[in-house]
């Protein structure tokens, strides 16, 4: 796992996404643990905004999907983002793929974000917050999907 | 109670029978077993019925131990001799101190606090325990203290320096008495009533007079030393002193719990004898290194070590194995091309040169291998590396190593000695692909052997077939047209390896075939290893023996590209070992490259080789020489290579620069930038002008906003 | 004069035909093995699958048999895998 997130590393520094940088003090410990700041793009509803988002690696990676949520006390508001940073995004967990990478996942973040028309929470988004199985691992939830157009 | 006991029981009653046994008990005299047993009767019997007797009777002691003691310190002080005052101190003392733990036991009764545990337990205490310290009890505290305050602060200084005397006299090397020391040791350790700090008289005083007599001992012995004999020899006086004044220290500073007379005499030893000097020592360190004076080196090192400060001795030994190492690769540059067996062996043998100093000279510290693998590191990997697998794969192509299996174990060692497991791993890759490549070999010849019309060639044609992977880097395909002869084994072997192994795809390595062909003149018959690229050459003339060919039809012939011909050419007019050439031309040129499209090339009809002045006709040679591994493209990719791999050298400098200095100007950051990477290549302005603003983009690093030529690391 | 060969040793190497560099699960290049082995070739092979994405076998094997859910599907199209056959 270490040399597959050594080149994922490498990559992400090498061709970075716009508006996604690493948290560089933040990786050089610990490999296992990514925390990557996005701004909000411009001509999106979240432009000007800045969010921080955490990976966490499991030990099988890339055979288990990482970890992913926002953290930090701004968490973007769209409609498949819950106000504790739990994202609801299949490839994250029953459509993970080992040929996916952090790569792939941010970009499918800042797609999702950028093709919001609206902000808002989930509709369950209080109960969810409330129930969830463990705040700080959306991973332990049983998600189903709400909508796959966005 | 009885009114009549009361009145007999007072003080005043008491007191003319109590103090003649008082005096005579701090005397040491005689007193019989029932006089001692009165004693406690009526010293409790008074402290129960007289309330007031108890600050009389703490008068009256106080009173008769003064005076006994100041009686003591008259006799005492009447010694003129130093050494006869401290044996008549020490023998009062140690008779005070045996009976400041007798005569406090019939005054139990009178302490405030140990009433009740008196009366409970009479008989036992009335058995005194010399052993038993009571520091709790009054008497015992007046004794001492009355002591301290009299007789050792009036002499206290006169002990000290008495004992502090005998101490120079033996560490001159005069006859002493170490037991009066000692004495005075546990005198000032004895003295104090004072239970919580028990040590304190004994640090204030004796710890420190012997830690202060031992500095001015040695700033001037060791200086003196110094100025007599050189450094060189004071590494072993230094040595021998540092253990000579640790023995002395266990003998004669207090041991016991609560004390840190060691190890403050320790530091005291070594500021006095090491720090002090440590610049005069870290001089030497070079030229003890280069003198491989072990023994020196040894003493150097241990001194260090104590401080410790051994860094000074690292950057020495670091600095040596380089210069040492890379003053080998240049006297053996020859060797390094031609013979990288021999070089490995040279490069081992100096490997464990550097190995056994520092075990012999640095006690196999384990900084010390570390600063040797560091050191040995840098200067040998990357050109070690090179050769050693450009020449291994030769090796193992053309079947000219002598002995695989060394060759394996010099594989091994090269792992020993810090080589990258990558490295390493690319070169156990490369044996055990050889031997894969092997029983592929005689697979296809079986194979062979019934399919091809031509049954010779299977007896003649071998295969090598090879990870792409493990053996080269590019597989860039040189076109070449083969003689006829071999045109039909290369579909069949790319035929037998599909069938064997699916999903693969070969590519041809001319580059490194190679065979040998009969060459037969009119004169002579010859077998020559040729590569081939020289096969190639050499088989246009078949039909046509006697032409000339110009290096245009020749390049038509083979197919070779422009500069791989003029390379095989060259090597077949002008090899340097033969003084006939297979191959003649005209008009004569100095370099390949001087070869035009109408230069003349026919074969050398008169061909023979020379061996001890003698022309023979028959004979074999090989013409391989080197076998080159790449072509000139493939050599400006690797130049592209090494080219990003300075870049990438270059960008970890600076970041570590910056992150040891924070703020840096342009012309320091260069200065070590140098340093740091001499022995790597020495990177070009325009490099590190590069780098800097590469490293400005990506916010490693920024501009100082007042000075565009300072810079900032930023975390 | 006449020139005939006696012997000769063709040198050749071997690469994967497949239609990327690296396997899209490790990320290893092809022409070096997967994370868990030291040798390329015979020990660490690669495996096509009818979609034509190809893989060192040990981490598709990895993937197939240790994911129950999300089935037997290639990582890289999602299509059910299945192996060619040589």
């Amino acid at each position: 796992m270490a040399q597959r997130l050594q080149k994922e590393l490498a990559n992400f520094m090498r061709d970075p996404i716009p508006g996604m940088s690493l948290d560089r003090n933040l990786v050089e410990g610990n490999l296992n643990v990514w925390v990557i700041n996005v701004d909000g793009a411009p001509n999106t509803l979240y432009e000007g905004e800045i969010f921080k988002l955490q990976f966490k690696f499991p030990q099988r990676y890339p055979f288990d999907s990482p970890s992913v949520m926002f953290i930090g006390n701004k968490i973007p508001e769209h409609p498949h983002i819950y106000s504790n940073g739990h994202i609801c995004l299949s490839i994250l967990t029953d459509e993970w793929s080992p040929a996916l990478s952090v790569q792939s996942v941010c970009l499918s973040i800042v797609s999702m974000l950028s093709s919001c028309k609206a902000k808002s929470r989930p509709p369950d988004d209080e109960r969810y917050v409330q129930t969830c199985r463990d705040p700080s691992d959306p991973k332990k939830t049983r998600w189903f999907f709400h909508d796959d157009s966005v | 109670m009885l009114c009549d006991t009361h009145n007999r029981e007072n003080f005043d009653t008491k007191w003319p029978r109590i103090k003649p046994l008082i005096v005579r008990l701090l005397k040491q005299e005689n007193v019989k077993k029932n006089e001692w047993f009165n004693l406690f009767s009526d010293i409790h019997t008074m402290c129960l019925w007289d309330e007031e007797c108890i600050p009389k009777l703490k008068q009256e002691l106080e009173s008769n131990i003064l005076d006994f003691i100041n009686s003591v310190q008259d006799l005492i002080k009447r010694h003129e001799d130093d050494e006869a005052l401290l044996r008549a101190y020490i023998l009062a003392w140690s008779k005070f101190l045996e009976q400041s733990n007798y005569l406090p036991h019939p005054f139990s009764s009178m302490e405030p606090n140990n009433n009740s545990k008196t009366n409970s337990s009479t008989t036992s205490s009335v058995i005194p325990n010399p052993q038993r310290k009571t520091p709790e009890s009054h008497v015992r505290k007046l004794m001492l203290d009355t002591w301290s305050n009299t007789i050792f602060i009036s002499i206290k200084h006169r002990l000290q320096n008495s004992a502090m005397k005998i101490i120079y006299q033996e560490r001159i090397g005069e006859p002493f008495d170490s037991q009066l020391v000692i004495g005075v040791r546990e005198s000032y350790v004895n003295l104090s009533s004072d239970p919580d700090d028990r040590l304190s008289i004994y640090k204030e005083n004796f710890e420190k007079a012997y830690i202060e007599s031992l500095i001015e001992f040695y700033n001037k012995h060791a200086q003196q030393y110094i100025t007599e004999n050189g450094i060189i020899n004071y590494l072993t006086y230094a040595d021998m002193k540092l253990k000579e004044e640790e023995k002395r220290a266990q003998k004669y500073l207090e041991t016991g719990k609560g004390s840190n007379s060691l190890d403050l005499h320790k530091q005291a030893c070594i500021d006095v004898l090491v720090s002090k000097y440590q610049e005069q020592m870290f001089a030497e360190c070079k030229n003890l290194i280069q003198n491989n004076d072990i023994k020196n080196l040894n003493f150097l090192f241990q001194l260090m070590d104590r401080i410790p400060n051994v860094e000074p001795l690292l950057a020495d030994l670091e600095a040596y194995i380089i210069s040492e190492g890379l003053s080998v690769m240049r006297a053996n540059s020859e060797t390094i091309t031609t013979d990288s067996e021999k070089y490995v062996e040279q490069l081992l043998e100096l490997f464990n040169r550097f190995t056994k100093l520092v075990e012999d000279a640095f006690n196999g510290d384990p900084r010390f291998m570390t600063s040797r693998d560091k050191a040995f590191k840098s200067i040998n990997k990357d050109v070690f590396m090179k050769y050693h697998k450009a020449h291994l794969t030769r090796r193992l192509i053309l079947e000219i190593s002598n002995d695989q299996e060394m060759e394996e174990q010099t594989v091994i060692m090269l792992k020993d000695i810090g080589m990258p497991p990558e490295y390493i791993n690319k070169l156990s890759q490369m044996f055990k692909d050889i031997k894969v490549s092997e029983d592929i070999n005689d697979k296809f010849k079986q194979v062979a052997r019934i399919n091809l019309q031509n049954t010779n060639l299977a007896d003649i044609i071998n295969i090598k077939i090879l990870n792409a992977g493990a053996w080269s880097r590019s597989s860039d395909k040189v076109a070449v047209t083969l003689p006829p002869e071999l045109e039909d084994y290369i579909p069949e072997v790319e035929k037998f390896y599909k069938n064997e192994h699916s999903g693969r795809k070969l590519t041809w390595h001319h580059l490194m075939s190679n065979g040998v062909i009969n060459f037969n003149t009119k004169l002579g018959k010859f077998e020559l290893e040729v590569t081939t690229f020289q096969m190639a050459v050499l088989f246009s003339w078949t039909n046509r023996a006697s032409d000339k060919l110009s290096y245009e039809s020749l390049r038509l012939a083979t197919e070779l590209p422009d500069n791989e011909l003029r390379r095989t050419l060259w090597q077949l007019v002008a090899y340097q070992k033969l003084k006939h050439q297979v191959l003649c031309y005209a008009p004569q040129v100095k370099q390949p490259k001087d070869f035009d499209d109408n230069t003349q090339f026919w074969i050398n009809q008169d061909f023979c080789i020379v061996r001890n002045n003698k022309a023979q006709y028959r004979g074999k040679l090989n013409l391989i020489g080197r076998l080159q591994l790449s072509t000139e493209k493939n050599r400006e990719e690797e130049n592209q290579e090494i080219m990003f791999l300075r870049a990438e050298r270059t960008k970890e400098a600076i970041v570590k620069i910056l992150k040891m200095r924070k703020r840096v100007s342009l012309a320091q950051l260069q200065t070590e930038l140098i340093e740091l990477l001499k022995n790597m290549f020495l990177p070009s302005k325009k490099l590190v002008k590069e780098t800097i603003e590469w490293l400005i983009e990506h916010k490693y690093m920024e501009r100082d906003e007042t000075n565009i030529n300072t810079f900032v690391y930023t975390t | 004069m006449k020139v005939t060969i006696k012997g000769y040793t063709g040198v050749a190497v071997w690469k994967w035909v497949a239609n990327d560099d690296t396997c899209g699960i490790c990320r290893m290049p092809f022409d070096s093995c997967c994370n868990d082995c030291k040798y390329p070739g015979d020990d660490c092979p690669l495996v096509w699958g009818q979609c034509s994405h190809c893989f060192h076998m040990h981490c598709i094997m990895k993937w197939v048999n240790g994911n129950q859910k999300s089935n037997q599907s290639c990582p890289m199209c999602r299509q059910a895998w299945k192996i060619k056959e040589k």
